[in-house]
């Protein structure tokens, strides 16, 4: 139960919700809900898939804060310590290759489709 | 010259039931490709379709339709083993709940895996209703991807990672040469309509487009949840394309008893197997099936059989699952190799004596 009631106090909490290119202040406090300044702070694009990428964001200050500027959009962790925030970043642009690997796919899909039910037509 | 014959519109019930063949393998397998490389491997397998699997489909399906002995025989025994398999092994992983998942929803997976059979069954029988089914699957996955897509863009899960090629290209490859249902399909089903012979190019189509709408859903999903949603498709999505499926290898009593225990035996004692059938087994058979008919066919067709059988050899070979090493799972598979060589070599037999 003290544990449990430790823990419940610890966080890593934005700002604001985080946009690719835009910069944000990460803030972590401790297990009594202090600033907890010194600790560094981490993100994990993609975690868990293909192209996965670690990168540092920094240190925190005295006020247990340190500010970020997303460098890609997409699901995210950040961890600071044993704390861990799943978090979305909006990207900043549509990305070109996912959309157009999308499009391809639907238009072979459906032509493929058109084709053999526009012969059955005729 | 010869009047092509009119279709009718019920004869289009090989379609969906190809389709569902395929479609269960795209379901079984999409949900982990995208893990290892978003859409990449969909990308890999709707080119291997349109290359390779709608065209040794389309020889298949020009062939003739009745082969009553020799290697006719064999051909159809193996296209119903390997579709059989495909079927109760993608039924057996779909349904293997979640470790942390109620007792309650265990037995209804179970239920829904070994309800798959006689549904089936009954639809062979109904093809208008089968039709139906397949249009109510499209659209409600369709509406449900749409929904889902507009709350949450699902870019991080689809993002294409074609540099991981090496962990993917195997399975995609075998996924697209069984797109159109080459080895599974025609030979499956109960009739080949004649004026049907583009029915392959609906097949890789409606899998093609059935399977991006299903990436989008569990893009959009995994997305809303951070990376921690599951991935599971609806039950209700996935009992109707296996419905579809099942559908496909017809009413025969014979057929839907082997269903119901092979799909059983993968749920339980064989469940480190499913994996081997799956990847290996199903390709293999298919592969051997397109070799066969790459046999007894001329001209283009003869080659084009023959690339599908030598794509899916190669990509086994490549990237197939290895056979289970517990010793028990190993003497089920061997028993279920000389089962399925007993019914070929007794069909080939009994059809040599009548003939």
């Amino acid at each position: 139960m003290i544990a449990w009631m430790s823990y419940a106090f610890a966080s890593v909490t934005l700002d604001a919700a985080p946009v690719q290119g835009t910069e944000v202040v990460i803030e972590v406090r401790d297990d009594l809900g202090d600033p907890d300044s010194g600790e560094t702070v981490r993100v994990v694009h993609r975690p868990g898939l293909a192209g996965t990428r670690e990168l540092a964001i920094g240190i925190t200050d005295g006020r247990g804060r340190v500010r970020w500027t997303p460098a890609e959009g997409g699901v995210a962790r950040v961890r600071a310590g044993d704390q861990v925030l799943d978090l979305r970043i909006e990207p900043e642009h549509r990305p070109d290759l996912t959309l157009s690997v999308l499009v391809a796919l639907s238009l072979l899909g459906l032509g493929l489709l058109g084709f053999a039910v526009g012969y059955r037509a005729r | 010259m010869a009047a092509v014959p009119t279709p009718r519109l019920t004869d289009a019930v090989s379609i969906p039931g190809m389709t569902g063949l395929a479609v269960v393998l795209v379901c079984a397998a999409s949900a982990d490709l995208l893990h290892v490389a978003g859409l990449a491997p969909l990308a890999l397998a709707a080119v291997v379709a349109a290359f390779v699997g709608i065209p040794a489909a389309g020889a298949e399906w020009r062939g003739p339709s009745e082969e009553p002995v020799g290697v006719g025989i064999v051909r159809r025994s193996l296209a119903e083993l390997a579709g059989l398999g495909l079927l109760a092994s993608a039924t057996a992983s779909l349904a293997q709940p979640p470790p942390d998942a109620p007792p309650a929803s265990s037995w209804g997976a179970v239920a829904l895996a070994l309800g798959v059979w006689p549904a089936g069954a009954v639809l062979g029988r109904r093809p208008w209703l089968a039709i139906g089914i397949l249009a109510a699957m499209v659209a409600g996955a369709g509406i449900w991807a749409a929904t889902s897509v507009s709350l949450t863009p699902p870019w991080t899960l689809l993002e294409p990672h074609p540099e991981v090629w090496r962990r993917f290209a195997p399975r995609a490859v075998v996924l697209g040469a069984l797109a159109a249902g080459a080895g599974l399909g025609p030979l499956a089903t109960r009739t080949r309509p004649p004026g049907q012979w583009r029915a392959p190019w609906a097949t890789a189509g409606l899998t093609i487009a059935v399977a991006t709408i299903v990436a989008l859903a569990q893009g959009a999903v995994w997305e809303s949840s951070l990376g921690a949603g599951s991935l599971a498709l609806p039950a209700a999505l996935v009992s109707l394309v296996l419905v579809a499926g099942a559908m496909a290898l017809g009413a025969g009593r014979g057929r839907l008893i082997a269903g119901l225990m092979a799909t059983l035996w993968l749920l339980g004692p064989g469940e480190g197997a499913a994996g081997f059938v799956l990847d290996t087994l199903v390709p293999m058979g298919a592969a051997a099936s397109l070799a066969l008919a790459a046999w007894g066919s001329r001209g283009a067709d003869r080659w084009w059989t023959a690339l599908g059988a030598g794509v899916l050899t190669a990509a086994v070979a490549a990237g197939g699952t290895p056979p289970p090493r517990a010793v028990g799972e190993g003497v089920a598979i061997g028993l279920l190799l000389v089962g399925a060589f007993w019914v070929v070599a007794t069909r080939a037999v009994l059809a040599r004596r009548t003939a």
